[in-house]
């Protein structure tokens, strides 16, 4: 264990001295996240444009039942959130969106409440979130909330067949009453949001004043976990630098395992990413009085995506023949995964398809995260996140070792 | 000098169907410097890799103070000490941290390992730069660190592979004055080099090593015994005309047993210079061809190994 705490902190000794690394390691993810805070808002203290308190939202109910009402109902009701408009004329709502005038329009459609109550094998019909691109955190809350309407709306049905059959096997009700009386009580239940579960947005606890919840701590992780691909790239590939310059070979004549030598450069690995992400949560934290949140979930999702990502670097060495390759692949992922992981659009905006293939970056675990804790989550509500991370680490891991079996084996020589 | 201290036997390294080491046996005693002498490519770093249990070898095995390089790693590592041919340093960390990190990988911490880096950077003349970072290094100094790396946990036996290469002739000086300091001390030095003059001014004995197999083993007065009495002539010529246009008309000169060239040179191998030269200057004359310097040199590792091999030690 010494040696490989030895070789870890020789690792993060060289690259402390690598100005350049540092830079880009450090200083560029805080500079840009002081930018895009900048282009957002973040500052200026418009937190209506920036964040969930007072979104202007605009809401079109063509539907002819009480699930259509019941959505513009529940938005309505929740006016520490959310500022609504009713409106009929839905060309007029999506220009809205486009010249940002609200935040999103919420577009219900005709027979909504039908397709609901429709035996199953029936059409849905969806409801439409039309967001403004330039309001990605208030069109993520507001699409969270319909969501959230729409499962128990959707619920309701289902439960009151269950009750029913309870009512009918006791002898309260005939099996001929049986689908008047689901009408009717869904129909009660969806007018009145108040009897069914109530709706948790959660405010950040701590800090909730008139600021509401900050874009910056969006941001900030997401700037953070961009720049870290960065890291694990030259982290890794410094295993291939040293095996050319001869300190590998050097390492491995000394009375060292293999496997302490790998084990030291993988630590390495790890150490220095998560030194980078918790330095910028500490910096942010300091300089933009940014929430994190808990500290101890905070922590958990600090290690994790610095395991995901090392095992991303990890992988890269174990294929690349040189450290120039891996640099240049390390780059172009940099870049995929910022983009296919939410450092610059949220996934949330994404297709379904989409949104399933940004789980291979650590980014979107992360984010989701982060973006949890910020908004007052627990270690809980983030569980899913670092099995994710954990997940994703052991399974790179292990195609690393397993494919490139022989160069683990003679330490990285051939 | 007494026992060996390591013993080859017959090792060998193929990397496919190409054999770069083909059946290596020989051993080095306790106390003495003992010289692979050959050309690059050779074999020599393959050997030292093998020595040092940094490759597998294909074949044979080797003893160092009694372990197997095969059977028990570990244990040779413990015993020997490396100086490899690139310079295996970090230029971002100094001196001072660089063998700080080498030393805790050899097992050393706390006071001993602060008093021990003072000991062989005061060994190397180092001290007064140490907490310079390498990378400021010339390229002398940095080979001299590397000697410092590799002596740091006070090998028994320590390979030094071609240490001189690349640098300028007075740091090269004080490394080869490092190296008999480190055999009056007791130190056992196994030493790679394709300079003759290194092999000869450095070495209790030699090996002489080509294309993988070890052609001649032993000490310097037993390698030029190799190639009798016989003495070389070395003639210098203007930019004007090469060795190889020029060997063909000493061929036939009486006395002649080799004829070489390199460059503006040619390499006559005979009995006896003082004989020989008359003959030699005639067909010069002869053939027409400008004679600018004689050298008469007596046998040494380089026409030992032109003897055995016909090339010159560097073509």
């Amino acid at each position: 264990m010494k040696k490989i705490l030895n070789i870890c902190q020789k690792d993060i000794a060289v690259i402390m001295r690598d100005k350049g690394a540092m830079v880009l390691m450090l200083l560029a993810p805080i500079v840009l996240t002081l930018a895009m805070g900048a282009v957002t808002g973040s500052f200026s203290g418009r937190q209506a444009t920036a964040g969930i308190s007072d979104v202007p939202v605009m809401i079109l109910n063509l539907d002819q039942g009480s699930a259509g009402a019941a959505i513009a109902a529940m938005f309505k009701s929740r006016t520490d959130y959310f500022n609504v408009e009713e409106v009929t004329d839905e060309a007029a709502a999506r220009k809205a969106v486009q010249d940002d005038k609200v935040a999103a329009a919420v577009f219900v459609p005709a027979n909504f409440s039908a397709s609901i109550q429709a035996e199953s094998g029936g059409t849905p019909v969806e409801v439409e979130v039309f967001g403004s691109s330039a309001r990605p955190i208030s069109v993520d809350v507001v699409q969270s909330f319909v969501n959230t309407i729409i499962n128990q709306i959707e619920v309701i049905p289902v439960s009151l067949g269950v009750t029913a059959n309870q009512l009918i096997s006791s002898g309260l009700i005939t099996p001929e009453q049986q689908g008047t009386y689901i009408e009717q009580m869904a129909s009660r239940l969806m007018q009145n949001p108040r009897s069914s579960q109530s709706i948790d947005i959660r405010d950040i606890s701590e800090t909730k004043t008139e600021e509401g919840f900050n874009a910056l701590a969006y941001l900030a992780p997401a700037m953070a976990i961009f720049f870290l691909m960065y890291t694990v790239t030259q982290a890794s590939r410094s295993i291939l630098d040293e095996r050319d310059q001869g300190t590998l070979p050097r390492m491995l004549i000394s009375p060292t395992r293999n496997t302490e030598v790998l084990g030291g450069k993988v630590l390495s690995v790890v150490a220095i990413a998560f030194l980078q992400v918790g330095v910028l949560v500490l910096v942010s934290a300091m300089l933009f009085r940014l929430n994190w949140g808990n500290p101890l979930p905070v922590l958990l999702l600090v290690i994790g995506v610095a395991l995901g990502a090392s095992a991303w670097g990890i992988l890269l060495a174990s294929f690349s023949k040189n450290p120039y390759q891996v640099t240049s692949l390390g780059t172009a992922l940099m870049l995929l995964f910022g983009i296919m992981g939410g450092a610059f659009i949220s996934v949330d905006s994404f297709g379904g398809v989409m949104k399933l293939i940004s789980k291979i970056t650590p980014h979107a675990w992360a984010l989701d995260g982060f973006e949890t804790l910020a908004l007052g989550g627990t270690l809980n509500d983030i569980v899913v996140d670092l099995i994710g991370l954990l997940v994703m680490t052991v399974l790179l891991f292990g195609i690393s070792i397993i494919v490139s079996r022989k160069r683990w084996a003679t330490g990285f020589t051939r | 000098m007494s026992e060996p201290i390591l013993v080859t036997k017959d090792l060998k390294k193929n990397y496919g169907s190409n054999q770069a080491v083909q059946g290596v046996s020989f051993s080095v005693l306790n106390g003495e410097i003992f010289s692979l002498l050959g050309p690059n490519g050779a074999g020599k770093t393959t050997t030292i890799s093998m020595l040092s249990c940094l490759l597998q070898p294909s074949e044979g095995d080797a003893e160092i103070g009694g372990h197997s390089i095969t059977k028990d790693p570990m244990a040779v590592k413990r015993l020997i000490g490396i100086v490899p041919q690139e310079l295996a340093l970090y230029d971002a960390l100094s001196a001072t941290q660089n063998l700080n990190f080498w030393g805790r990988m050899y097992g050393l911490g706390g006071q001993a390992l602060k008093a021990r880096i003072a000991e062989v950077l005061d060994q190397v003349s180092l001290a007064d730069r140490a907490k310079e970072p390498v990378g400021r290094y010339s390229g002398g100094m940095k080979r001299r660190l590397n000697i410092a790396v590799g002596l740091l946990h006070k090998p028994k036996l320590v390979f030094m592979d071609e240490p001189t290469v690349g640098i300028d002739p007075q740091s090269r000086r004080s490394i080869l004055d490092m190296v008999k300091a480190l055999r009056d001390e007791g130190m056992t030095v196994l030493y790679t080099t394709h300079y003759m003059e290194e092999a000869a001014e450095l070495s209790d004995r030699v090996g002489i090593i080509d294309h993988g197999k070890l052609i001649a083993l032993g000490t310097q007065k037993e390698l030029t015994r190799l190639v009798g009495e016989q003495e070389t002539l070395r003639l210098h010529f203007g930019e004007d005309l090469t060795g190889e246009m020029a060997v063909p008309a000493f061929h036939t000169v009486e006395g002649v047993l080799l004829a070489t060239s390199t460059d503006h040179e040619v390499v006559l191998t005979v009995p006896e210079a003082a004989v020989a030269l008359p003959g030699v200057i005639a067909a010069a004359t002869k053939a027409g061809i400008r004679v600018r310097s004689v050298d008469i040199e007596e046998p040494n590792l380089e026409s030992v190994f032109l003897h055995l091999t016909g090339r010159a030690l560097r073509d």
